[in-house]
């Protein structure tokens, strides 16, 4: 038997139902940051003297489906680690398809990209699960999997990664209460709001603390208020170290938290920040 | 509970699989292939094993006795006796006996009818030696010292029969060969286009999957896990009903025992080597179903 109760979109009390960001919980924590607590990670900004080593790098890269146009051109960035970006555009720019090739679903047309400091074209299949494992991705349309339950849901990175289910169930679980879902761990994602299915998506991407989080559209199935609440989420894990990038068209949200953008327009890159961006 | 509830039961995929491999087709599909290839599967052993033995209680009963035949002539009393001497003192030889002429009659009435005509004809002296289990028995010298001594005189050890039994037995086994191969390849056909069309009903969850890092084995695995599984299922379901129907032979060959007609049976052993096919199955279900799934898996980013 699964709870089935309200939809906890505006969870009072719980943590992301709080307008200002409040500290993650410890499954994010973890070593990466001296802090050893939740109020100290998010209160203090991250080192700004760390080496910015390239998280991604692309050069000249192409993307086409099949034998049909580029839909994407030439595109060259660097985004170094720790950054946090965002990356805009009409509808139809190439955002998700240039997401695409950030998470590895599918390879270049042409042109050379490199995650961690690998290129990804030459990476083996084995050395490709590798670096996906270190990317978290949040999906425009949540790609949840209604045969599980929320907590396998939110833990299935760590499964797939090796865990122990037993002994990462309680970060799990905190993790979920931390995104107010800590009601609903044996509910099915079918039976879950928009707002919620939105948030489990979020903590099944940043669950096993990726080293690059990507989200396509996630304000786009929820209302402002709660976006904002998600943009306070990825800005408490890029504080964290955690290089993000996340394609919107909500330009509101794109001037309240004013982060470099990387603008598409048919295809082609329009605006690139400078290279030594870490964090404003 | 019902049997459909008990199958469903079964059929149900383990909770929390990586993969809701309870959507489709293959619950229902992977189970039939599976009973009807245990089915014929274990029909085939058991022909090929009721052959084989069947064959091998033949050739020990042949190949421990022979017949001796003296023709027609007028001294063949004088004649029988000196083939009886000479014969129970051979060695490998346990016992040399004359069929009373009553049991010829016998043989031959249902040919010739009882009465006058069989009175009429001039019997032969047939001669039933029973040999030492075992033991050497020389066949060619005791042909060539019955043909010296005691002329008129044949020795039959059987051959012919027994390379026909040898040869039913080994058409049998070519045949249960030939089933076991064509159920084999068909259930193998089978379980490849079954994961094919499973792997492209999961295909988006396959991808999110792969963008989580998973690897194809860790993938593969889920499909093969649950194939055999299936498999399982569907081959106790086959399992029973060709036990069934061979314990149904069974009683009808026990009915016949009495007639003439020799009856292929199993021994235990062989009971329990025709319960092979059912883990065996479900291996090669799960292989075959890691193999065709890695195969897709390998083409996807």
């Amino acid at each position: 038997m699964y709870a089935t109760g309200t939809l906890a979109d505006k969870p009072s009390g719980t943590r992301l139902g709080a307008m200002q960001p409040i500290g993650p919980p410890s499954v994010l924590l973890g070593a990466r940051t001296p802090c050893e607590t939740p109020h100290c990670a998010m209160s203090q900004p991250a080192p700004t003297s760390l080496p910015a080593t390239a998280v991604v790098e692309f050069e000249h890269v192409g993307l086409r489906y099949g034998v049909g146009p580029e839909v994407l051109s030439d595109v060259t960035f660097t985004l170094p680690g720790g950054s946090f970006h965002f990356l805009t555009g009409a509808s139809g720019a190439g955002k998700s398809s240039l997401l695409s090739l950030l998470y590895l679903a599918r390879g270049p047309s042409r042109g050379r990209v490199s995650l961690f400091g690998q290129d990804v074209v030459r990476a083996g299949r084995e050395a490709l699960a590798g670096l996906r494992r270190r990317i978290g991705v949040v999906f425009q349309d949540f790609r949840l999997f209604d045969h599980l339950t929320v907590v396998d849901n939110a833990a299935l990175p760590l499964r797939i990664a090796g865990r122990d289910p037993h002994e990462s169930r309680a970060n799990v679980v905190e993790l979920l209460d931390w995104v107010g879902l800590g009601g609903l761990l044996d509910a099915h994602p079918s039976t879950l709001s928009g707002g919620q299915k939105q948030r489990l998506a979020i903590a099944r991407a940043v669950v096993a603390r990726p080293k690059l989080l990507l989200a396509d559209e996630p304000t786009g199935n929820v209302d402002d208020q709660l976006a904002v609440r998600l943009l306070y989420l990825f800005e408490a894990l890029h504080r964290m170290g955690t290089t993000v990038v996340i394609a919107t068209h909500n330009m509101r949200l794109v001037e309240r938290f004013p982060y470099p953008e990387l603008q598409l327009d048919d295809g082609r890159l329009t605006r690139v920040p400078a290279r030594s961006t870490r964090l404003l | 509970m019902s049997e459909p509830r008990l199958l469903a039961i079964l059929t149900r995929p383990w909770p929390g699989g990586l993969l809701a491999l309870a959507n489709d087709d293959a619950r229902v599909h992977l189970p039939a292939i599976a009973a009807a290839a245990t089915f014929l599967t274990c029909l085939a052993l058991a022909l090929a094993l009721a052959a084989t033995s069947l064959a091998d209680r033949w050739q020990g009963a042949l190949s421990e006795a022979l017949t001796v035949e003296i023709a027609p002539r007028p001294d063949l009393d004088a004649m029988t006796a000196k083939a009886l001497i000479l014969l129970r003192g051979l060695d490998g030889v346990a016992t040399a006996e004359p069929l009373p002429r009553a049991r010829l009659r016998a043989l031959l009435a249902p040919w010739l009818g009882e009465g006058a005509i069989i009175d009429g004809l001039p019997l032969p002296t047939l001669i039933d030696v029973r040999l030492i289990r075992g033991a050497k028995f020389d066949t060619e010298g005791v042909e060539r010292l019955l043909a010296r001594e005691i002329p008129g005189a044949r020795l039959d050890d059987h051959r012919m029969w027994r390379d026909s039994v040898t040869a039913a037995a080994w058409l049998a086994t070519a045949v249960a060969a030939a089933m076991l191969v064509a159920v084999l390849a068909a259930a193998i056909s089978a379980v490849v286009f079954a994961t094919r069309a499973r792997l492209a009903v999961h295909r988006d969850h396959i991808e999110i999957l792969h963008v989580m890092g998973a690897l194809d084995r860790t993938i593969a695995r889920e499909f093969a896990v649950d194939a055999a599984r299936l498999a399982a299922v569907g081959g106790l379901l086959g399992l029973a009903l060709a036990f069934g129907l061979m314990a149904a032979l069974a009683a009808f060959a026990t009915q016949l025992e009495t007639s003439a007609l020799p009856i292929p049976r199993l021994s235990p052993l062989h009971w329990i080597l025709v319960l092979v096919p059912l883990p065996v199955g479900a291996f090669l279900a799960g292989v075959t179903a890691a193999l065709a799934a890695i195969g897709v898996l390998r083409r996807m980013p």
